[in-house]
């Protein structure tokens, strides 16, 4: 494997490739089948983080980020921040709550979608081919 | 008919990783990749009668995902970067090859997942919880967004080095 192949291949599972580097993936991916091998054993371990991660409850770890500096940290540093600084780190503070909010609600929302989709998509198949609702 | 049934849920159970990792890697957007997956998963059972059971069910799914998928992109006219249809076809043979071995060794993940903390597990969870890219995960812990792709990068490499040894330990005691 050319060295820079696992790299590209980790750049288009987080969606960070220039079109450029999705051509030179593509060419590489062509190149010899056992390339497209390996793309799709990475597509396969991203996938299934993807499924174990993201159906998840709101994960512990990123709870924490909220917390940049404990209350001690902000009272013994502040004197030396500049009212900018203060005022950044209080935007950031909010947007990253907000953030984590937004996502962890349209996460649970989904998944929640997912599962109703799936109790549907089974109802509908058993009475399709004739068989009577659990 | 039942019999036909869990039959063809059985079938689906067993290839569904393969396929929707397939999906994964031509439609980019997470939730759009649900979305496909859920409308192959009705396909494949709506079709399943015409199904032959003396030929391999994977590449026969990955049939229909293919026709879905063109679907999509057909759709959403395509506006975001994906691969050309050779490139496609010739990922739609790779994953056909995968065989259930290589799918049942990701039943490690879990255990691997567990080993990491602190600031790899952090990175994981925003990446594939919340479904951030590494400029927005860099936006909000204060790093460099190629900072946060790197770390990305090692903490698959870890996981996937850890399913490996995993999987030849239980290999060893089987």
């Amino acid at each position: 494997m050319i060295p820079d192949a696992r790299e590209l291949i980790d750049g288009y599972l987080d969606d960070a490739l220039t079109a450029d580097q999705q051509a030179e993936l593509s060419a590489w991916i062509k190149a010899n089948p056992k390339n497209a091998r390996i793309f799709a054993e990475a597509m396969l371990l991203h996938d299934r983080l993807r499924n174990t991660l993201g159906t998840a409850e709101t994960p512990n770890a990123i709870l924490p980020s909220l917390t940049i500096e404990s209350p001690r940290d902000w009272l013994g540093s502040s004197w030396l921040m500049s009212s900018l600084t203060r005022a950044t780190a209080a935007a950031a503070m909010l947007i990253l709550g907000l953030a984590t909010l937004w996502f962890s609600i349209g996460t649970q929302t989904a998944s929640a979608a997912i599962r109703e989709l799936d109790r549907i998509i089974v109802n509908g198949m058993r009475t399709k081919i004739g068989l009577s609702k659990s | 008919m039942e019999e036909q049934y869990q039959q063809a849920i059985r079938y689906w159970t067993l290839a569904q990783p393969v396929v929707s990792a397939y999906v994964a890697a031509i439609v980019r957007d997470f939730r759009d990749r649900d979305d496909v997956l859920q409308a192959i998963s009705v396909a494949v059972l709506e079709a399943f009668s015409s199904y032959d059971t003396a030929r391999p069910f994977t590449p026969w799914a990955m049939g229909i995902a293919r026709n879905q998928i063109g679907t999509y992109l057909r759709e959403r006219k395509r506006n975001r970067l994906v691969f050309d249809v050779e490139t496609v076809d010739l990922l739609a043979v790779a994953f056909e090859q995968i065989d259930s071995a290589q799918t049942r060794k990701l039943d490690f993940l879990q255990d691997c997942l567990a080993k990491l903390e602190g600031r790899a597990r952090q990175l994981c969870e925003l990446r594939y919880h919340s479904d951030l890219k590494p400029a927005a995960i860099g936006s909000l812990l204060g790093m460099a967004p190629n900072t946060v792709a790197k770390s990305l990068q090692r903490i698959r490499d870890q996981l996937r080095q850890c399913i490996e040894r995993n999987a030849a330990l239980e290999g060893g005691q089987s």
